[in-house]
Order: structure tokens, then sequence, then C-alpha cells
């Protein structure tokens, strides 16, 4: 195979000779297909494995935030700054509506709608629970609301005098629509604040915590119960149309009102949501670090085999004077080329499968919602690529392909031409 | 062909090449030593949520009256003697509790909270989380005692502390409204944050004082072995006819789902490592093969059959796995004991706590599981060596000779 490196024309420039011997190191590797597609295939894998479960993974996780965010948080909220830790009757947003035109005026806002809150003994004839009674804007929430769709029975509010409630407050109380129920609390400035609401709907969205403590009625009956001002309310509740720029939206939002609040993004509402994604993909980061690691073993290992393979023809080169480093930039192109072919074959399958699955969606082999209510996944996943990601692990792979070369480098710098030369090719 | 020279020819072969067949052994090395770390944190994982599941008030197994997981209230009750002791013939039970539990409400001057209100013989309860909960103040003395204990969290969204009075709502056992005050004897801190602000204890003969009726709302039976399950419930079923016999996975079929999860991603672990690797150790080993075409040549050329030539590359195919998996299992096991204490999984507490784990993982490695990826490794190593070993048997002896 000698004739090869006889081919690298001394007199030409720089570009030439580098576009020559990259033309070699390319012809370098199909000497031995089966060896380069094994490594390629190597390469394409560990590639595929990281954007793809990546992929299914992001599609399963913006569905479930986004799905949990509908549901009743919002994807960010607007604030009293004291009222997420201390939930007060008295921390409220002074001027509510003007807060909520400055935020539906920007761009990506899809809703904003004001809720009142207060704990309160709710009662249904002779039996008693504690409950968060909320006062939201029906018509504006029902547009939005996961809640709204999570009708068990009846339907979402619709009017004065009415209450929405969970299934399981529902069964504890005995309620079932049409029924009334008796709200009892304190009213602002210490006085008592009392409701009387007929039950219109209950719904059941899975999650222990809403479908237990939650009561909904109409803000303006909540203002007059709880003895608040038309314009006050506890939180602007802010749906967007883009997931990722939510906190964004929502710092504009605060900024255009005059007074200081609080904004919360889905990540500050949704801990936990945000939280298990985070873990999840810390251990895809480590199952794909000890992939690259074993990927980086077989390079290794193949360069090692070219090495022996070719030793006479390097110690050919080296007997004609070409350097050790020479030898070792034509390896580094090989190695350059062979990382590029993976990389492609690797992105282009995963590329293929997310449109494919990203179109159809791939069903759930069970029903998440059964094994994590309250996480809201969805029950088909619609992969989508993490571009950011698959540039990391390209870049990942291109680094351990070329760190490969140390072993057969240290060979090479100890090759003897004479001995070389000898070995039967 | 004997055996013993198969083996001989296969081992000199893997020696031959000791720097290549030792970069290949590396990877199978870490290969299989991440399989088995991953693992051991699986199902430390999974023993975690199925440890909360059952400290969490459930128990192994539980009684009911029929209905109470409906409609959980005194009216669904069942009475039981106090020295009631689980029937002859049954396991050996860890412990039992009879318990009062119901739902309330409580009040203090700051707010109002629903709550679940638990009668308990703190006696009866080193079953349950109540025992190895950390306590500021004081446990409740006995079955009768009339304070209370509320969780950290409840304390601080009431704004209430050690020794203040609180006022608690619960309907009685004749469907009116009861209404008394408790003074706080303690404050519990236990690993969920949700269980805080959810559960408030007092003792169990001041609860039914309370709702007036000398009765239980449920048994929880914990084992000292999940196995015992299934033969606990069928005694149990014998004697509480008429109630409903329920065990934790019944109870809490969240937990128990996860648990089916786990283990499909013991797998998942294992074929995605395992795809990884098959790259390098087809490529190894197809390498081996091309390089003695004449050597198999001549073998064949002197009477070697087919089979046997077969044989020698799935020996060294499997020897080759053998010794990774061997060292690495070694090693995977020696990073789970060096992680001894357990992984911190704090930064992400919330999202942990949300599907029932603790925050600190400790990994733990199952006989079971080591065996299977052992014997799943050394299937992998013999369907590698299938392409190579196809390979060297198509080797014609004379033109193998010519080269």
């Amino acid at each position: 195979m000698a004739e090869i490196s006889a081919e690298v024309p001394a007199s030409r420039g720089s570009a030439g000779l580098r576009a020559s011997v990259l033309a070699m190191a390319w012809r370098n590797l199909w000497r031995n297909p089966r060896r380069t597609w094994l490594m390629a295939g190597g390469i394409a894998f560990a590639i595929w494995m990281l954007a793809f479960s990546f992929a299914l993974q992001k599609g399963a996780f913006d569905v479930m935030a986004d799905n949990g965010a509908r549901l009743w948080l919002g994807h960010a909220q607007v604030q009293h700054p004291d009222f997420e830790d201390e939930p007060l009757l008295e921390h409220l947003i002074a001027d509510v509506p003007r807060l909520r035109r400055s935020v539906e005026a920007l761009d990506g806002v899809v809703a904003a709608a004001p809720r009142a809150e207060a704990t309160a003994l709710v009662s249904a004839g002779e039996r008693s629970f504690g409950a968060l009674v909320v006062g939201v804007e029906a018509a504006s929430e029902a547009r939005w609301s996961g809640l709204a769709d999570a009708v068990a029975s009846g339907g979402y509010l619709d009017g004065s005098g009415q209450a929405f409630v969970g299934a399981a407050m529902a069964r504890n109380l005995g309620l079932s629509v049409g029924d009334e129920m008796v709200m009892l609390g304190t009213a602002k400035a210490g006085g008592v604040a009392a409701a009387v609401a007929e039950v219109v709907g209950v719904f059941s969205t899975g999650s222990a915590g809403l479908d237990r403590s939650l009561a909904l009625i109409p803000i303006a009956d909540f203002r007059a119960a709880w003895n608040l001002a038309p314009e006050e309310a506890h939180r602007l509740v802010v749906v967007v149309d883009d997931l990722g720029e939510a906190l964004d939206t929502a710092q504009a939002a605060a900024a255009a009102a005059a007074a200081p609040l609080r904004v919360l993004d889905w990540h500050a509402l949704m801990p936990e949501v945000k939280q298990f994604i985070d873990l999840k993909v810390a251990g895809l980061y480590f199952l794909f670090a000890i992939i690259a690691i074993i990927v980086t073993f077989s390079v290794v290992n193949a360069f090692l085999m070219t090495l022996f393979e070719r030793t006479a023809e390097f110690g050919m080169l080296k007997a004609i004077g070409m350097r050790p480093g020479g030898i070792l930039g034509q390896l580094q192109f090989e190695a350059l080329l062979l990382w590029a072919l993976g990389a492609v074959v690797g992105v282009g399958v995963t590329m293929g499968l997310v449109l494919w699955l990203g179109a159809m969606g791939m069903p759930m082999p069970i029903d998440p919602n059964e094994v994590m209510p309250g996480l809201n996944m969805p029950d088909r996943i619609h992969p989508s690529m993490g571009w950011g990601l698959v540039l990391a692990a390209c870049l990942t792979l291109l680094a351990g392909t070329q760190l490969a070369l140390l072993a057969p480098a240290v060979r090479l710098r100890r090759l003897n031409c004479v001995q070389a030369l000898r070995t039967p090719e | 062909m004997p055996i013993k020279l198969l083996l001989q020819m296969s081992l000199r072969n893997i020696l031959r090449h000791r720097r290549r067949n030792g970069m290949m052994l590396a990877a199978v090395v870490v290969a299989v030593a991440a399989v088995v770390l991953m693992n051991s944190m699986i199902r430390g994982m999974q023993q975690d949520m199925a440890d909360a599941a059952v400290e969490n008030l459930v128990g192994h197994v539980k009684v009911l009256a029929p209905g109470y997981r409906d409609d959980p209230g005194i009216a669904r009750n069942f009475a039981l003697a106090g020295d009631w002791r689980p029937p002859d013939g049954a396991p050996e039970v860890a412990g039992w509790a009879m318990r009062v539990r119901v739902p309330a409400v409580i009040m203090s001057e700051r707010g109002t909270r629903g709550i679940q209100f638990v009668g308990v013989n703190p006696a009866q309860e080193g079953i349950s989380f109540l025992s190895s909960a950390r306590m500021v103040g004081e446990s409740l003395k006995d079955a009768s005692d009339g304070r209370i204990i509320i969780g950290q969290a409840l304390a601080e969204q009431l704004e209430t502390g050690l020794g203040r009075r609180l006022v608690i709502i619960t309907q009685g056992a004749d469907g009116l409204n009861r209404e008394a005050g408790f003074r706080i004897a303690g404050l519990y801190d236990a690993d969920g944050e949700g269980m805080e602000g959810f559960f408030v204890f007092t003792g169990v003969g001041a609860l039914q004082e309370m709702v007036g009726a000398e009765v239980f709302t449920e048994l929880s039976i914990r084992l000292h072995e999940e196995p015992a399950l299934f033969a606990l419930k069928d005694a149990l079923v014998e004697v509480f006819t008429g109630l409903e016999v329920l065990d934790w996975r019944e109870l809490e079929p969240q937990a128990a789902a996860m648990f089916v999860f786990a283990d499909a991603a013991v797998l998942i672990w294992f074929f995605v490592m395992m795809g990884a690797l098959v790259f390098g150790l087809v490529n190894t080993l197809v390498t081996s093969v091309m390089e003695r075409i004449r050597e198999l040549g001549m073998l064949r050329a002197v009477g070697m059959r087919p089979r046997s030539v077969v044989a020698q590359v799935v020996i060294e195919s499997s020897a080759l796995m053998l010794i990774g998996v061997a060292v690495g299992i070694a090693l995977g096991l020696a990073a789970v004991f060096a992680m001894g204490d357990g992984l911190d999984l704090s930064l992400w507490s919330e999202g942990v706590e949300s599907f029932g784990m603790r925050t600190l993982l400790r990994p733990v490695p199952l006989v079971d599981d080591v065996l299977l990826i052992a014997l799943l490794s050394l299937g992998l190593g013999v369907v590698a060596s299938l392409y190579p070993a196809w390979r060297a048997i198509k080797v014609k002896p004379l033109e193998a000779l010519r080269r």
C-alpha cells in the first residue's frame, strides 16, 4: 500500500498538500470498510443514543411542563412580593386591571387571569373540611385551564353563586352537582367571610392535592365575601405560547407594572416538575459519558490494529523522511473523517426517527398518569430535537476519537524504520 | 477435536494480542461496571419507594372497613379488642398498629388547614415513620395522651409552635361535628414535606373519646420481610370477614407502578451499554480472525472441522467476556460499596420526593440482578462472535494457503 503515500506531492502549496492528505485519509479509511463501518457505527450509536433519548424526553417533558402549567398554575405568575412564601390574605396586588392590561399587551402572552384565594372551612350538611377557596375569572380561565377540561360531572363555572370543586373534596363532603356548600373564613380586616354556593361541577385531575383541597368560585363572589376591592387580587396567572420564554415574558410584565411585584415562572411554581426533568437529564449525561468511554476504547483499539497492519508503510514513510508528527497528522485526518461519518449517520438516523415519530407520536407502553399523577405526562410522545445537546454529543466524541490516537502516537515515535520495513504486510 | 485443545488454542490467540484484547477487556469492564452500578442505584431507588410507601402509615398490609378508601371517615369503622394479636399460623410480623384516622380541620389564630387526624398508640408505632422522625418537644406518652404532634411544615403554615393550643373540628360517630382544643406536645420532621403538612397525631384513646366511639378505622401490619406478604394476607382474610384486607401495592398503586418502571429501566440500561460495546467487540474478533486466515486455512487443510473453527472463535469471545464480566462486576460492586453512605440527591429534592423517594439514594446490589447481567453479557459475547465465526468458516483452505 506504499504507493498511496508516494503520491504526496512535495511541490504543491500547503493547501493542496492538506487536500491530498485528506484524500489519502479518506482512501485509507476504505482499505478496511468493515472496520470503518463498525467504528463509525459505534460513534453513530453513541450520538443516536444521546440525541434520541433526549429528543424523546424533551418531547415528553415539554408537554409535561406545559400541561402542568396549563392545568392550574400557569406558565408564570405575578404576585405580591411576599405572597409565595407567606400566602396571607393581605398580600395583595393593588391594581390588577392595570397590570393585566400591560401583560396582555406583551408579545407571546395568550392570557392573563387574576385570582384571589384564602383557606376556608367548607361545609355541606353536617360535614366540614378545610379547603383552598379560589376566586377565578371563569370566562378567561375556561379558555386555557386544564381544570375546566377535567370535569368529572356537571360543568365549569359560568355565573355568580356557583362553585367548582375537586372530586376528593366532593366525596369527603358528600357533595354532588346541584348541592349547596357553605364557605367560612376570615375576611380582610378581620371580619368573618361567608359565602354560599351551588356546586355546578366536580373536577378530577389525578393530582391528589388539587382534587382534595381546591374549590373554585367566581372572583366577584370571592371579593364580596372576603371584603376585597374590585381591583385587588393575589396572583395574575400568565399563559404564554412559548414555554421557554415564560420567565422573560413575565419579567417584562412586572417591569411594566409600577409597584414592586414578584414574578415566578414555571420552574419556581412547579419545582418538582423542573427537578424531575433535571434529574432525568443528569441520568442521561451519565449514561452518555459511559458510552463515550466505551466507544473511545473501541476506536483506540481500531487504530492500534490499523497501526499494526500498516507498520511497514509507516516505517517506509519514516525512512523517506516523514516525521512522526506528519504520520500522526495523517491518522488524525483519518480519525476526523471516521468521526464525521459516524456523526452524519448518528444525527441522520436520529433526525429521521424524530421527524417520523414527531409527526405521529409514540404511544407510551403504560398510561403514565396512573403512575405519576400530578406530573402530567403525555400519553403519546412527540420527540423534538435538542440541537444543543446533539452538538455537545458530537464534540465529545470528536474529542474522544482524537484522544484515541494517543496510544498509536506513542508507538509511532518508537517505530524503528529498519525493523518496520521488514514486517510482512 | 478435544475441548481442552480448543480452549488452549483460543486462550493463546487472546494472549497473542495483549494490547488489543486488553483494550477490549477495558471496554467490557467499564460497560459491566457501569451497568452493575446503575442497576444497584435503580434498585436502591425502588427499595426506597417501597419503604417510604410502607412506612408512610401504610404498613405491608392494612385492614380497613369496606368503603373507607372512597369515603374516609369515622362512619367506616370496625371494633377490635385492645389486646388483638395476629392469628396463630400467620407469618411472624414486625409489629402492628391500630389507629383511628379521620379527616379534620385544624385552626390557629392565623390560619385554617385541612388535615388527616390520626389517633395512635405510641407503643405500637415502631412500625411507622413516626418512631424515627426527628422530633422537637415531646412525643405522645400513651394511647390516652390528649395532646397533639404536628409537622414542622404545618406549624409554619399555621404560625404556631410548641405548647400552643389549636382547635380541631371533625365529624363524630353520630354524624355531628365535634370541636375540641388540643395542646401541641411536639413537632415532627418527616422526609417529605407533604406528610408534615398533612398528618396530625394524638393518642388513639383521646380521639376515640372525641368522636364518641371505641372503634378503629385501620389496622396496619408490618412484616420483617416482604415475601411473607401473601401468606399474611391470606391469614388475615380468614379472621376479618367483611373487612377489606389490602397490601401496600393496592394501597399505593403509584409506588407499585414505579416498581414496574424500574424493572424495565434495568434492562434498558443493559442493552444500551452492550449496544455500544458490540461494535468494538465484533471489530476485535473479526480482525483477529482475518489475521489468522492462513493459519485457519492450514488447520482446515489438515482436517479441522468447521464446527471446531466456530467453537474456537466462540470460546475466544466468551473468554474475553468472562474475564471482562468478572472484573466489571467486581469493580461495579466496589463502586457501590464506596458509595455506601448514598448519593445526595437533595439538589432535586422536590422532584425526588414527588415520586416518593428519599433525597439520599443508597445503591442496593441484588445477587439475582448481578447474575442476570453476567448471563446476558456472556450471551451477548456468543452472539457477537457469530459473524466473525461465520467469516472464519467461509475461508477456503486452498485460497487461504495461497495468500
